[in-house]
């Protein structure tokens, strides 16, 4: 379609360790909108970053894309070479990650750091490229940016290195911007700062935005659409007011009800946990990874792994309860666990 | 307040960190007490001074002054020795599920080590008592004699929380005891704790960044910043009525988990100061937005009754 600038069909990707195949992504598909944010969002080990590694073709060995296509504005990136990847990676997708200490070098300005992806893809002189430099630092609310580009990274709070970090992955005006758990290490207070810097500056430059977290919160503040992933497999994508809303999957109502309601009275409310622990990658259960601990799971959940089924337009859920061979559609019974 | 029965009370908790010939006021002049049973939240941006102010009471910092009441009895300048039979009342929990538990021992040991320490049962007994404690954590008598690299995050944080019931504690200071857990597992512990609570009547001091999960299993909330507490209330006032304009903000911060809520748009900016150099009069008058001249000379001090709070706004 014309108006998405990524679709994922397919894709899988496993690491081949010492211990056997790790299905890190099984099967994964969904597309991001020109200038919407998607969410992805689940737990930790669900296949979250390996997809936008994937993505990027970044991965390390022993992990490698076992099937599937990335089309980034139609173009199989699957099929392009190494080459062709460092100029897309440099110029049309960028990506940030959880912790900005580890992807800065510790021992380099922060300016010096701004500008070489700059003069590395385009032919700007060293001045253009500074004063580029310190536009990009205003442009993510670093105060005295003119200054600051002098600094080194530990001089910076962890704020602010998140801060220089987005800069960073703008430096190059990308089309899609990945980024991979980037208030996970922040106060709710930064967190809430750099969430808004993200929403101002798609809004300003127009670009796309894959958002990968672990937390509800921040899905509902600022992505248009959410995948849901658990065991390495989606389980439900849909616009986000529908994922809080009209949720459609047993895990999905799980999550929801985990966490405590931040209106009303949630005193005499008592949480409901999922029971158990995720499964492990070496050997998925054979059919729906979240079978072990649904409380709906009947027999078929264990042995194949569910189909998906189209709620509406843009809502799909992976669950045999919705079925139309399943017992008792789960629907028609009307979604007894939404909250 | 004399009716109520306070288990917990510290008084002008003083706690200062020398680094090169100046101190990180880490905890400075802390006030609060807690009721048998309940549970206080302390919440606050990182650095604030919950971690310390938690170990400052179980005294694995020394207090620079201050007082600390166990059911009545100041335990601040007593020495290790003496300090033996509090120990038994008071544990802690930690955020890290991964550090906190010896690789080494088994998690029959690392239950039973404190109850060596303190001669809780006879050797015969110890077995069935090990086992007791990991049923009632949800764990089970085929985990005993385990290593905790076996165990799940979650589990981990079972394991160590059977390891502080162990010596039958009254008071336990959980110092983000989620905040490394998956969310579907959080819920879990915070479960596990309340029925825990309910069951043998402890008393919790819970330290989380999760503003929402605070309030959730707190019965009163005080909010820290650099030091100091500058809110203490209850936590559904806290909610519906913040007073002191940086409550206001970290709430506004908190998401709101609903899509169909926009958020306000008190955002607080900026970043905490550094600590070594702590802003006069009121800490938090650098990113005030209501920040008089009184503000700048004068450190508001906690005031009110049931709704205290520090900040020239109310006094
Ligand atoms: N280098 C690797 N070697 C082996 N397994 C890996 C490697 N990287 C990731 N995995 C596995 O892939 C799965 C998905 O990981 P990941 O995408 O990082 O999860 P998430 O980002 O959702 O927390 C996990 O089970 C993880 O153990
Ligand atoms: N052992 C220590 N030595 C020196 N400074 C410390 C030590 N522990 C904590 N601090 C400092 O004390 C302040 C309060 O820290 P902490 O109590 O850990 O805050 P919080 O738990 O609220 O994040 C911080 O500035 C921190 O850097
Ligand atoms: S497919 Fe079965 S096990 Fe999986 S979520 Fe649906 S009901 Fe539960
Ligand atoms: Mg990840
Ligand atoms: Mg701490």
């Amino acid at each position: 379609m014309e108006d998405n600038i990524l679709e994922i069909k397919n894709l899988s990707t496993s690491f081949f360790t010492h211990l056997g195949e790790v299905k890190a992504v099984r099967d994964v598909s969904f597309s991001v909108e020109k200038g919407k944010v998607l969410g992805i969002v689940g737990e930790s080990g669900s296949g979250k970053s390996v997809t936008a590694l994937s993505c990027m073709r970044i991965l390390q060995e022993p992990g490698r894309i076992v099937g599937g296509e990335i089309l980034f504005k139609g173009e199989d990136l699957g099929k392009k070479s190494n080459k062709e990847m460092r100029a897309i990676r440099g110029n049309d997708i960028s990506m940030i990650f959880q912790n900005p200490m580890s992807s800065m070098n510790a021992v380099l300005r922060v300016g010096d750091q701004l500008t070489e992806p700059l003069m590395e893809h385009t032919s700007i002189s060293k001045k253009d490229a500074m004063k580029r430099a310190a536009e990009l630092l205003s442009l993510v609310q670093i105060p005295d940016a003119e200054k600051r580009l002098r600094a080194y990274p530990h001089e910076f709070s962890g704020g602010m290195r998140q801060r220089a970090m987005i800069a960073m992955a703008l430096a190059c005006d990308p089309e899609l911007l990945i980024a991979d758990e980037p208030t996970t290490a922040l106060d709710v207070t930064t967190q809430s700062q750099i969430i808004k810097l993200l929403s101002d500056i798609r809004e300003k430059l127009g670009m796309s935005i894959i958002l990968i977290t672990h937390d509800l919160g921040v899905v509902a503040e600022i992505c248009d659409s959410v995948v849901v992933m658990y065991g390495s497999m989606i389980m439900e994508e849909a616009p986000v007011d529908d994922i809080f809303h009209n949720a459609c999957h047993p895990y999905t109502l799980g999550l929801l009800n985990s966490i405590p309601v931040v209106t009303g009275d949630s005193k005499n409310t008592r949480l409901e946990p999922i029971p158990g622990t995720p499964p492990n990658l070496l050997q998925p259960p054979p059919g729906c990874p979240f079978a072990p601990r649904c409380a709906y799971a009947m027999k078929v959940c264990t042995e194949k792994a569910p189909q998906n089924t189209q709620i509406s337009d843009n809502h799909r859920s992976m669950c045999w309860l919705l079925h139309e061979d399943a017992p008792d559609n789960f629907l028609k019974r009307g979604n007894p666990i939404v909250r | 307040m004399s009716d109520k029965d306070i288990v917990l009370q510290v008084k002008n908790l003083v706690k200062y960190f020398p680094v090169k010939r100046q101190s990180i006021k880490a905890v400075d002049d802390v006030s609060f007490s807690v009721e048998r049973g309940t549970t206080l939240g302390l919440v606050g941006e990182s650095g604030c001074g919950k971690s310390t102010t938690a170990r400052s009471i179980i005294r694995l910092y020394k207090p620079d002054s201050g007082d600390i009441l166990i059911d009545g009895e100041d335990i601040s300048g007593l020495s290790r020795k003496q300090l033996l039979p509090y120990r038994k009342k008071m544990q802690m929990i930690f955020q890290d599920p991964y550090s906190s538990l010896n690789e080494r021992m088994t998690v029959s040991d690392i239950i039973s080590e404190s109850l060596l320490v303190h001669n809780i049962c006879a050797p015969k007994d110890r077995k069935d008592h090990v086992i007791s404690l990991l049923n009632k954590v949800g764990l089970s008598a085929g985990h005993a004699n385990r290593y905790p690299h076996e165990f799940s995050g979650g589990q981990r944080q079972r394991i160590g929380i059977a390891r502080a019931l162990a010596v039958q504690p009254e008071i336990i200071l959980c110092d983000e005891p989620i905040s490394a857990l998956d969310v579907s597992i959080q819920a879990q512990v915070i479960n596990m704790l309340e029925d825990l609570q309910s069951e043998l009547g402890l008393t919790y001091l819970f330290i989380a960044h999760d503003l929402s999960m605070v309030r959730h299993i707190s019965k009163q909330m005080g909010v820290m910043y650099l030091g100091k507490i500058i809110e203490l209330v209850d936590s559904e006032e806290l909610y519906k009525n913040p007073l002191h304009p940086y409550s206001k903000g970290l709430l506004a911060a908190n998401p709101t988990q609903d899509p169909r809520i926009t958020k306000g748009d008190i955002l607080l900016k900026g970043d905490v100061p550094s600590p070594l150099d702590v802003p006069s009069g009121c800490r938090f008058r650098t990113r005030c937005n209501y920040a008089k001249p009184i503000c700048s000379e004068i450190e508001p001090e906690l005031k009110g009754t049931d709704h205290q709070v520090a900040c020239h706004l109310y006094q």
